[in-house]
């Protein structure tokens, strides 16, 4: 009978039921998408990753990088502090009559640290073959699957171009090779120039901390990438999300409290005869409590679909990456629904429950 | 034998001024069928009310099927009401968004359990077997009256209480309730009910006279 009396009172005055639900939809809404985008942080910042490097480990003035620093670094990749690393020795050679930028890498590390670069031919396998510059290619004439001679004061290196490299940076200009040969070129056996590395952003500020004082001789910088201003506007955005989403439902509440309020005047009458009936204040307050929780759930279910189309674009709008939504929203939604439903309904609800029969039934 | 209504003493003042009545004692017998007449402001639905644990007396005791109604705390008049009275008004004050039979469920519901057979059985009682699902809109007067009477009996009241039931309807739909009211008697259920129609208070067993909250005389029909 609860459910025919709830259901014959919601259809009995729609535009009134339309707009309290339209009221807590909206607050949902708000308070959904923020939600939404907290869950996708971790999803944006695997995104994020893509954009390279924001880690940079470089000798301190008049000091030396060598390769015994990178244990400190294996250490932080097994324990998931830091993502990649790649670490890098940059000398200057010649080919031929031709100055050129070399720079020796660990070709497996690097490609994992800088996903975007593109290869036409293939990726080196050893240490006798190089990755050679678009623009260095062009310069100096080099075809992929041809052999040249790289020649320092100290060495010459006979190696073969196993790709031509794109990335739309600096690097199109240089030759790539194995780290060792680097090395062997600049006669620095186990020095480095730099270590570039990729952290998760939150663990950024305690991971500087940490190798600075673990590599002495080291200074390490966080260089803000375009990708890092990214998430903190994603951060912001959540927050200027959160601030809004209480003042709205601040409003939302005072939309279903003025409708129960309403609803409860306008049935004051209908009240005082399910009290002259002999209802309860139980069964009184349990009929309206009804009507409130179904504007609550269609409300907070309305409103956290809002809510995912929202972060939907938002997140379209800011990254171009279609990121999976909170599996929560619509839980959520529909508890910040109920929440509010119930919350600005207690008060009408109360009144309702304590309405005097006599005092109805003389039409007072 | 006791009665069923015992009245004693009962004064009812509103605002602390005006005297709805002033120390009236009236008794009710099991089965029985009495009238209250009086004119407007007599006090005779003042009188119901106290009767139906809807209002309580100033001074004074009501006892109904020897429970003591003006000492009984709300959520105990509440249980008193549902349990003992049924009540039939000169308004028919029924929902207007549920359907005749749920009007009638909704005083089960209340009760203990709805259940929309005995519904349908009070309404066919009544002539309306074939209005279950009218809104009291789709109804005439009469017909909602008669939805109003079914309500007020499907719990098997031992009282029913009804305030002025034909006042609101035309000569035809009158004739019908009142043939009701008096199968109801003729059944057994004690009723008192309002009017201030001589020709309806001429159907009760006896007539019991209100003039300015006092009982002016009481008259026997039997």
């Amino acid at each position: 009978m609860a459910l025919r009396m709830l259901l014959a009172a919601l259809a009995h005055r729609k535009s009134q039921i339309a707009i309290a639900c339209l009221s807590v939809a909206l607050g949902t809404a708000l308070v959904a998408t923020a939600v939404s985008l907290r869950g996708t942080q971790q999803t944006l910042e695997r995104e994020l990753s893509r954009y390279g490097a924001n880690l940079l480990v470089l000798p301190s003035p008049g000091r030396s990088l060598d390769e015994t620093s990178l244990t400190t670094l294996d250490q932080m990749m097994g324990s998931g502090d830091l993502e990649s690393y790649s670490p890098l020795l940059s000398l200057a050679a010649n080919i031929g009559e031709r100055d050129v930028g070399v720079a020796g890498v660990r070709f497996a590390q690097a490609r994992n640290l800088h996903p975007w670069w593109s290869v036409k031919g293939a990726w080196p396998t050893d240490g006798s073959s190089a990755l050679i510059g678009a623009n260095a290619a062009l310069k100096l004439g080099i075809q992929p699957g041809e052999s040249f001679t790289v020649r320092t004061r100290r060495a010459a290196v006979t190696l073969r171009a196993a790709g031509l490299l794109g990335t739309g940076g600096s690097e199109e200009n240089q030759i790539f090779v194995e780290l060792q040969t680097a090395q062997t070129l600049a006669g620095r056996p186990g020095a480095l120039s730099l270590i570039e590395g990729r952290a998760p952003s939150r663990k950024l500020a305690s991971l500087t901390r940490v190798l600075g004082s673990s590599i002495p001789d080291a200074e390490v910088r966080t260089p803000i990438l375009v990708a890092k201003a990214e998430e903190r506007l994603i951060r912001r955005l959540e927050r200027l999300l959160i601030l809004v989403s209480i003042v709205v439902l601040g409003a939302s509440t005072l939309g279903v409290l003025a409708t129960m309020t309403a609803r409860v005047l306008e049935r004051r009458r209908e009240v005082g005869l399910m009290k002259a009936l002999g209802a309860a204040e139980e069964r009184v307050t349990l009929l309206f409590a009804l009507e409130a929780a179904a504007i609550g759930v269609i409300g907070g279910l309305g409103g956290a679909g809002l809510g995912l189309l929202l972060t939907t674009v938002i997140t379209l709008q800011l990254s171009g990456a279609l990121l999976p939504p909170s599996p929560w929203a619509p839980l959520i939604g529909l508890g910040v629904g109920l929440g509010v439903s119930l919350s600005a309904s207690l008060a009408p609800i109360r009144r309702a429950a304590r309405t005097a029969p006599a005092v109805i039934l003389r039409g007072e | 034998m006791e009665p069923l209504i015992s009245v004693r003493d009962a004064v009812k003042k509103y605002n602390g001024k005006v005297r709805a009545l002033d120390h009236v004692s009236v008794e009710v017998a099991c089965g029985e069928w009495v009238t209250i007449m009086g004119a407007s402001g007599s006090g005779k639905s003042t009188l119901l009310n106290l009767i139906a644990g809807l209002d309580r007396p100033d001074s004074g005791s009501i006892i109904v099927d020897g429970v003591p109604v003006h000492a009984l705390s709300e959520r105990e008049q509440a249980k008193f009401r549902r349990e003992t009275v049924g009540l039939i008004f000169q308004q028919f004050h029924l929902i207007p968004y549920l359907t005749a039979v749920e009007n009638v469920m909704l005083a089960q519901y209340f009760h203990s359990m709805a259940d929309e057979g005995e519904a349908t059985e009070a309404l066919t009682r009544v002539g309306l077997g074939d209005r279950l699902s009218h809104r009291p809109a789709q109804l005439s007067g009469g017909e909602q009256q008669r939805v109003c009477i079914a309500r007020a009996l499907i719990n098997q009241p031992k009282l029913i209480l009804a305030d002025e039931p034909t006042g609101n309807l035309d000569a035809e739909n009158e004739a019908v309730v009142l043939d009701l009211f008096q199968k109801l008697h003729a059944e057994g259920h004690t009723i008192l009910l309002v009017t201030h129609d001589p020709v309806v208070a001429r159907l009760a067993d006896r007539r019991v006279s209100l003039r300015h909250g006092c009982v002016s005389h009481v008259t026997s029909h039997t």
